[in-house]
């Protein structure tokens, strides 16, 4: 039993034994009064002196009563009231709570629109409550959003993974598919004359073949796989015209070529990254210009430095930055990079680039108004050209042993524009070609196997072969410098 | 001699070579004709095989198929660049030797069973 109702009992007890203390008074008294008047006041005073003791003292009781009963009341109603007041102020927090779980979906929806679908200018709210900075509920509000962050960048890792595992095996495989086609092409071409009527169409299709490989490599490239090709050692001129048969308006591109730079020969292994990075510059120029592309090859002291200038409008400083980063980056195909496709190329430059030890700047100003984009190639790359052949003259007298009737050769038109190059006979006269052999071992590899043989020397040959003819089984003349050059 | 699989025949694509136009500047060019290049006349203008094939002539004389083997380019597309250079006066054709005519078979023969035997 709570205070305040002890305090209404005793209260109640109180006023009961007041009104029967009352009753009991007014019945003595009254009988007093019937007394006096039948015996002259003899036990008056007794009788007055023991009933205001007892009244008084239930009336102080009750006095008390009343008072403790005031006081409980007072102490309930204050708790009352602070009970009231916390109620309120636990509603307050109740309502700020629901409003930051609120603001909490407005925070997550942000973060979506950033790393998910990549919004730029897009601001997370902060707190709504500032009251609430360095809360649980607020270490817990940023764990959730840390939380969808991280399961944003899982997904796209993962999405990104199997996408660009897709790309590559396919675009590696399309790509197989048309470098076979560009051999069959060669193959029919090496078939057929160029006054076939196919030899057209053959180069036409090669044209589109050699597009369609250019792309499916892009791709494969930005899906991080290699480049796909493997090639001996090739000239830059080789390099320059592979790049420049890889792109659409291949006939606006010039190249300035110069023996000492064309002729240099560029290791194979990365012959192909030079060729698509040289070809992805020719695309930008081309794309960016609408008249000539120049391309010329300088040697520098670090390496030889292949230039590109396109006459266009240029590159504004933005976009000059844009194109300086995605040179210097190693991007990798996201799902969300594939957007832009103008910028791929960059990427695909920066990517090989950082791979291959070169380094490719487009911040040059072209003579004619546009870019100068420039990549140099280490001279660890390259072996220089060797030294270049003046025209030959007639150096050596006709062969004096040459027989006449040995001579199978027929000259069949003796008019010459250049009498160096005919013998007395009239016929055309081969020479050593001293340019072909190497002049250190592995040099020159592919030029070395052509030597060609004097018609003196051959006849020389014959003469000897006559010998071992006529003399039969003579296994001594082992002798067969005619055939094999040193 | 580089491996199949370091290929140097293939870079160059016949479209970029021939400037996109396959036709023969000449009547005919058979594949041994000899080839003769003039060292004075100016070769501004010319395109890089073409200028390569002008020094691949220089110091001596080469065939058409020993200019194709050198440029590692299909047969049609050498003819082509070098028919336009014959057609520009930058080389000089002659007809290829026939040698063979004046061999009876058996003489041939002979030649192979000595060959046999070196």
């Amino acid at each position: 039993m709570t205070s305040p109702e002890l305090a209404a009992w005793v209260l109640l007890g109180g006023i009961v034994l007041i009104v029967v203390a009352v009753v009991i008074a007014a019945v003595t008294l009254f009988a007093l009064i019937l007394q006096t008047r039948t015996k002259p006041a003899a036990v008056q005073p007794a009788g007055v002196q023991i009933v205001p003791a007892a009244a008084e003292q239930a009336r102080l009781e009750a006095e008390q009563a009343r008072l403790a009963a005031e006081q409980a009341k007072q102490v309930a109603e204050q708790e009352a009231q602070t009970a009231k007041a916390q109620a309120a102020t636990g509603w307050q927090w109740y309502h700020a709570a629901v409003a930051e779980v609120e603001q909490l979906c407005d925070r997550l929806s942000a973060i979506t629109d950033i790393e998910a679908r990549e919004y730029a200018d897009v601001t997370v709210p902060g707190l709504r409550h500032p009251g609430f900075a360095g809360q649980p509920l607020h270490k817990h509000l940023h764990t959730t959003e840390e939380l969808l962050r991280e399961a944003v960048q899982i997904t796209r890792t993962r999405i990104a993974a199997s996408a660009r595992a897709g790309v590559r095996s396919t675009a590696d495989e399309v790509q197989m598919f048309l470098t076979r086609l560009q051999i069959k092409i060669d193959e029919a071409l090496n078939q057929f004359s160029p006054d076939s009527p196919y030899t057209q169409s053959l180069i036409g299709i090669d044209h589109e073949a050699t597009l369609a490989r250019h792309s499916v490599q892009r791709l494969r490239i930005l899906a991080g796989s290699w480049p796909g090709a493997q090639w001996g050692d090739l000239t830059f001129r080789e390099i320059v015209e592979g790049a420049r048969g890889r792109i659409g308006p291949h006939d606006r591109v010039t190249y300035l070529y110069r023996r000492q730079e064309g002729e240099a020969l560029v290791e194979g292994r990365i012959a192909e990254p030079i060729t698509v990075v040289l070809a992805e510059l020719l695309a930008n120029a081309t794309s960016y210009s609408s008249g000539p592309v120049e391309v010329r090859i300088n040697e520098m002291s670090t390496g030889y430095r292949i230039e590109v200038e396109d006459n266009g409008l240029g590159m504004n400083a933005f976009q000059l930055e844009a194109a300086e980063r995605l040179l210097s980056q190693r991007t990798i195909l996201d799902v969300a990079s594939l957007k832009d496709e103008s910028k791929l190329g960059f990427a695909i430059i920066g990517r090989l680039a950082s791979e291959f030890g070169i380094s490719v700047s487009v911040s040059h100003r072209s003579t004619y108004g546009g870019v100068k984009a420039t990549c140099l190639i280490p001279r660890a790359f390259i072996t220089p050209a060797p030294p270049a052949q003046e025209p030959a003259e007639p150096a050596v007298a006709p062969h004096p042993a040459q027989p006449a009737q040995d001579q199978p050769l027929a000259a069949v038109s003796p008019s010459t524009a250049n009498g160096n190059a005919t013998t007395p006979l009239g016929l055309p006269r081969r020479r050593r070609r001293t340019d072909a052999v190497p002049s250190s071992p592995g040099l020159l590899p592919q030029e070395a196997i052509t030597d060609t043989l004097t018609p003196e020397d051959a006849s020389d040959g014959f003469a000897r072969l006559q010998n071992a003819l006529r003399q039969g089984n003579n296994p001594t003349d082992h002798d067969t410098q005619g055939h094999v050059q040193p | 001699m580089t491996s199949p699989r370091h290929r140097r025949a293939g870079m160059v694509r016949s479209h970029t070579a021939t400037e996109g136009n396959g036709t023969l500047a000449l009547g005919r060019l058979d594949d041994a004709a000899l080839l003769i290049a003039d060292p004075h006349r100016p070769r501004t203008g010319l395109t890089a095989h073409a200028q390569r094939v002008m020094d691949l002539c220089q110091p001596g004389v080469l065939s058409v198929s020993e200019v194709a083997y050198h440029l590692q380019l299909p047969g049609a597309v050498v003819k082509v660049i070098v028919s336009r250079l014959i057609n520009s006066g930058h080389l000089t054709a002659r007809a290829p030797f026939v040698p063979a005519g004046h061999y009876s078979e058996d003489v041939l023969l002979e030649v192979l069973r000595a060959l046999q035997k070196l």
